[in-house]
């Protein structure tokens, strides 16, 4: 049995491989919160016992009996944050801590009961895979909310940073693993990010998106959770209202109109070019093209 | 009917209510022919007020301009929302469409928050019946809090019982204040964060609580007043809340919607399925993108035909009678008297304003015609159907309709831009109106063209309009990409539905604008012509010694460039009275020596067809005639544009006919 600072090193390690992440000294100790030095130490120790073996420009990796190591620990971890979140009423934001202390107090018997237990969990509450065997898996591809390109449709994938400070932010902005955000860009000045989410629109500091792992939506399940602009709508369909952006005095103007998020609108005449007609509030109303794809709807089966 | 305790006394009602409630009917239908059209202090924006009598009370009712809701998102909304809040009626009634109910409570709701004594005319009884909707006035009242009176104003039903309700409320003997929707808690608390952020000795002339709510909601009057209530540290801290907290109105506004849709399912009982109406049937043609452009255009053509069919010949027997036939009525009633004096009156008065009057029974007709469409709610559809094309000089659908009336006369195209509502897009209108090729300047183009050109005179003509039309496209698209860029609202529009016309409100509405016409007449035109008719007759005798006569010889170098000279050029300023005087000068400053040698004749000896060319273009292009010019301030108010528009048409017209001039020089046409 090694110490809980060696196990956390693995740990991290792993996680690192799993991400794809390059685990450096430098990285390592950001990580950890620890200093440079600190690592170089633990690191020939670990080296030593043949956990770990240094790699070019600073880089180190698991040797097959670290990886063996460190993937039990992130499985006892991730296994623990579920138990917790399922069968004790614990919140999201509350196990990380639990479940640091728990791995490590964790037998291998545990470990594999505690699994078939858990058998129809494959993720932790945070989004990440619990891993089946004793070897790391790559986790699915995904990249932080901060370096998504181009505006679009994403899931969340997973949550990296675990505290419990970040998720009861995350939990402010009601973001979560499996949600669908809609992103609109980032932002020039701070980096931060516009998305929007059952059609509202929020701001996501750079630091917040860092740590969000994403991957791009477009199966069949997350259609439901889509919105279009009214401007997709065809006559006769019916959608409901569930954002409007574009200028304050052009919201107002259409708020007062009666179209507010939560009301029905029925498109009365859409020819797929120049403005249209929709019904709302039992009134007829005109809107520009432009105009018209800054209304977002959620399409209402009829 | 119960004293009211004081005798005599005079109420004072504004009127308000979203557009498409009928809310000018009852306006028309309470104050008949006491009304008075004016406009707003400092504002372009018409102020209607007008009085009526029941028993000894006098009410003296303001008629506001169309809102949909307190949230000032137009000029007109800003002035109906601070004569409540500012001039603080006797009473606020509040027009509601009862077919249309729960989006016409929005305003109510608004102005229950407000805390103005209310009383709530439900009107359009009769269409919410033939829509199968059945509202309960009394449960509505209940649910309100304040009285609500049930009207048909259209046939003048249940307004008596309204004078009574106004008059209870105003005196204090009915209820008309009700405790406000409830706000919901998020609300609440933004409010109150917002409100330890303000200072408690604002110096706004709102409610505190109110103008903290409406910041909340964006509005820009609202938070330009508290902007300048406040010192630069204090409206940073404030508009950096405020940004945050950008979507509240989402959340104000819904919450209003809900109570709004509760007390509206409260109080309409549904009875029977509703039917495709008719004008909805109207709507699949009149809406199309073909068909309702073809159906514009026809009405368009129907307009024009009867325009020029019914009212041309009376503008003529006018001409003949008023113009001509006092004109030669003077000349002998004055006989002996100074030449100076004769001329003064001859052709500075009649000449000028009294020729513009004739075109009365013209603008008559089109004012009905205007009326009676926008009283039967077909102008929203033609503003629909024209929209794709005007977006793409980045103007909105509704200005079509003003600028397609140039065609005939420029001055109604500018007093009916009043239909287009946002006010940067009516000052656009109003700004390229006078580009559009007006029936008087056809005249001389006719008389040019076939001079010059015979055979092509048509194909000549016809690329004058062009050029003309693709000037108008280009000012426009510059002024609102560069100009007006900041006030958009973009095309939002309500389609109002199709009802029978009420002819007293279609007749007033037309009166009301003939009558600004003959005023706009008798005072402006009148003014400028005497002045354009001074700079013709003085110092010297003949029109070459005077005033206009030296600026067109100081212009000859320019008129060099255009292959004009001086006797050309002031025949171009003489147009500045009425377009057509360009051939009546030509035909005095010419005239003689000429002989018996025509017009046409004369012209083809004095010039070549380049400088023709460049003479049109210029008459064209050039500054639009005194009537426009009259106009134009009227609407703009404002005298910095008026000289923008004479200015840039100067400009454009001058460099336009620079260039044919010398382009066609180089093409030959100059020998």
């Amino acid at each position: 049995m090694f110490d809980e600072r060696s196990e956390q090193y693995l740990k991290t390690i792993g996680q690192m491989e799993e991400e794809g992440e390059r685990a450096t000294t430098s990285s390592l100790a950001r990580s950890l919160s620890v200093s440079m030095p600190s690592v170089t130490e633990m690191l020939q120790r670990l080296s030593g016992k043949g956990l770990v073996h240094h790699q070019r420009r600073g880089q180190v990796r698991l040797t097959k009996e670290g990886e063996r190591l460190a993937n039990s620990l992130i499985r006892r971890h991730r296994l623990w944050e579920a138990f917790l979140v399922r069968f004790l009423g614990f919140s999201w934001d509350e196990v990380h801590e639990e479940a640091c202390r728990l791995e490590h107090a964790t037998s291998p018997d545990l470990e594999e009961r505690l699994a078939g237990f858990l058998r129809d969990l494959d993720t932790c509450p945070h989004g990440h895979a619990i891993p089946v065997r004793s070897e790391l898996l790559r986790a699915e591809p995904a990249v932080p909310l901060s370096k998504v390109p181009t505006p679009g449709l994403v899931r969340v994938a997973r949550i990296q940073d675990e505290t419990s400070q970040f998720l009861r932010q995350l939990a402010r902005l009601d973001i979560g693993p499996g949600r669908v955000l809609q992103t609109e860009g980032v932002s020039s000045a701070d980096g931060s990010v516009r998305v929007r989410l059952d059609g509202r629109s929020r701001q996501v500091p750079a630091e917040v998106a860092e740590q969000i792992m994403v991957q791009p939506a477009h199966t069949e399940e997350t259609l439901a959770d889509m919105t279009v602009a009214v401007s997709e709508l065809r006559p006769d369909q019916v959608g409901t209202i569930v954002d409007l952006s574009g200028g304050r005095t052009f919201m107002a103007r259409l708020l007062a109109l009666g179209c507010s998020p939560g009301t029905e609108v029925k498109m009365v005449h859409n020819s797929g070019h120049g403005p249209l007609i929709v019904s709302v509030r039992g009134s007829q109303v005109a809107l520009g093209r432009g105009e018209a794809e800054r209304l977002r709807v959620k399409r209402v089966d009829t | 009917m119960t004293a009211s305790g004081v005798s005599g006394a005079t109420l004072r009602v504004a009127l308000a209510g979203s557009p498409n409630t009928g809310k000018s009917t009852v306006f028309n239908f309470l104050t008949g022919l006491s009304q008075h059209v004016g406009n707003w202090p400092g504002k372009t924006v018409e102020c209607k007020t007008g009085t009526c009598q029941r028993g000894d009370t006098v009410f003296f009712f303001v008629d506001l301009p169309g809102s949909y809701s307190l949230t000032a998102n137009s000029l007109e909304e800003e002035v109906a929302r601070d004569f409540i809040i500012q001039e603080q009626p006797d009473v606020v009634a509040v027009v509601v469409d009862a077919s249309s109910l729960e989006r016409n409570l929005y305003l109510v709701c608004e102005l229950l928050e407000l805390g103005v004594p209310l009383v709530v005319i439900l009107n359009m009884m009769d269409i919410a019946d033939g829509r199968g909707l059945r509202v309960d006035p009394q449960a509505l009242e209940s649910a309100l809090g304040v009285p609500v009176v049930p009207t048909v104003a259209a046939r003048g039903e249940g307004v008596s019982e309204l004078l009574d309700a106004v008059r209870a409320v105003g005196f204090g003997e009915a209820r008309a204040l009700a405790p406000p929707p409830p706000t919901s808690a998020a609300v609440q608390a933004l409010v109150e964060r917002l409100d330890g952020m303000v200072p408690s000795d604002l110096a706004i002339p709102y409610p505190r609580r109110w103008a903290l709510v409406k910041l909340l909601e964006g509005d820009r009057a609202i938070a330009g007043a508290v902007k300048k209530a406040l010192s630069t540290n204090g409206w940073r801290g404030v508009n950096s809340f405020l940004r945050l907290h950008d979507d509240a109105i989402l959340e104000i506004v819904g919450a209003r919607y809900e109570w709004v849709a509760k007390t509206s399912q409260q109080v309409t009982h549904r009875l029977g399925k509703e039917k495709v109406s008719l004008g909805e049937r109207a709507d699949r043609i009149l809406t199309h993108p073909v068909g309702g452009v073809l159906a514009f255009l026809g009405v368009v053509a129907a307009i024009f035909w009867a325009m020029f069919s019914l009212g041309t010949p009376v503008q003529e027997r006018l001409d003949d009678w008023l113009v001509e036939g006092s004109a030669e009525r003077l000349q002998s009633a004055l006989e002996g008297a100074p030449d100076r004096l004769v001329s003064l009156l001859a052709d500075g008065v009649i000449g000028g304003a009294g020729l513009v009057l004739t075109f009365v029974p013209i603008l008559a007709i089109l004012f009905l015609a205007l009326a009676l469409l926008e009283d039967l709610g077909y102008m929203a559809r033609a503003a629909f159907v024209m929209d794709r094309f005007m977006h793409l000089i980045g103007l909105r659908g509704k200005s079509f309709l003003p600028l397609f009336l140039g065609f005939g006369c420029n001055v109604p195209a500018i007093l009916g831009s009043r239909i287009v509502e946002s006010r940067s897009a009516r000052l656009t209108t109003i700004l390229v109106a006078p580009l559009m090729p007006c029936a008087a300047r056809m005249v001389v183009v006719a008389l040019f063209t076939a001079a010059f050109f015979g055979r092509a005179a048509a194909l000549v003509s016809w690329s004058m309009v062009t050029i003309n039309l693709a000037v108008l496209a280009l000012m426009a698209l510059l002024l609102s990409r560069f100009v007006f860029r900041d006030e958009e609202t973009g095309f939002v529009m309500e389609l109002p539905r199709y009802h029978a016309p009420n002819w007293r409100t279609v007749l007033m509405a037309t009166w009301q604008r003939v009558r600004a016409f003959v005023v706009l007449a008798g005072t402006a035109i009148l003014a400028v012509s005497l002045v354009v008719w001074a700079l013709s007759s003085f110092p010297g005798n003949q029109i070459e010694d005077s005033v206009l006569g030296m600026v067109g010889r100081g212009l000859e170098p320019v008129g060099r460039l255009l292959g004009l000279d001086w006797q050309m050029i002031v025949a171009l300023m003489t147009s500045f009275v009425a377009k057509e005087n360009t051939i009546a000068t030509l035909g005095v400053v010419l005239g003689e020596g000429g002989g018996d040698v025509d017009l046409s004749t004369q012209l083809t000896q004095i010039m070549v067809p380049a400088a023709a060319v460049a003479f049109i273009a210029v008459q064209m292009l050039f500054i639009p005639c005194v009537a426009s010019v009259a106009a134009i301030r009227r609407e703009t108010q404002s005298w910095r544009w008026t000289g923008f528009a004479i200015g840039y048409m100067v400009v454009i017209s001058f460099a336009v006919g620079i260039i044919i001039y010398q382009v066609a020089r180089l093409m030959g046409w100059g020998v």
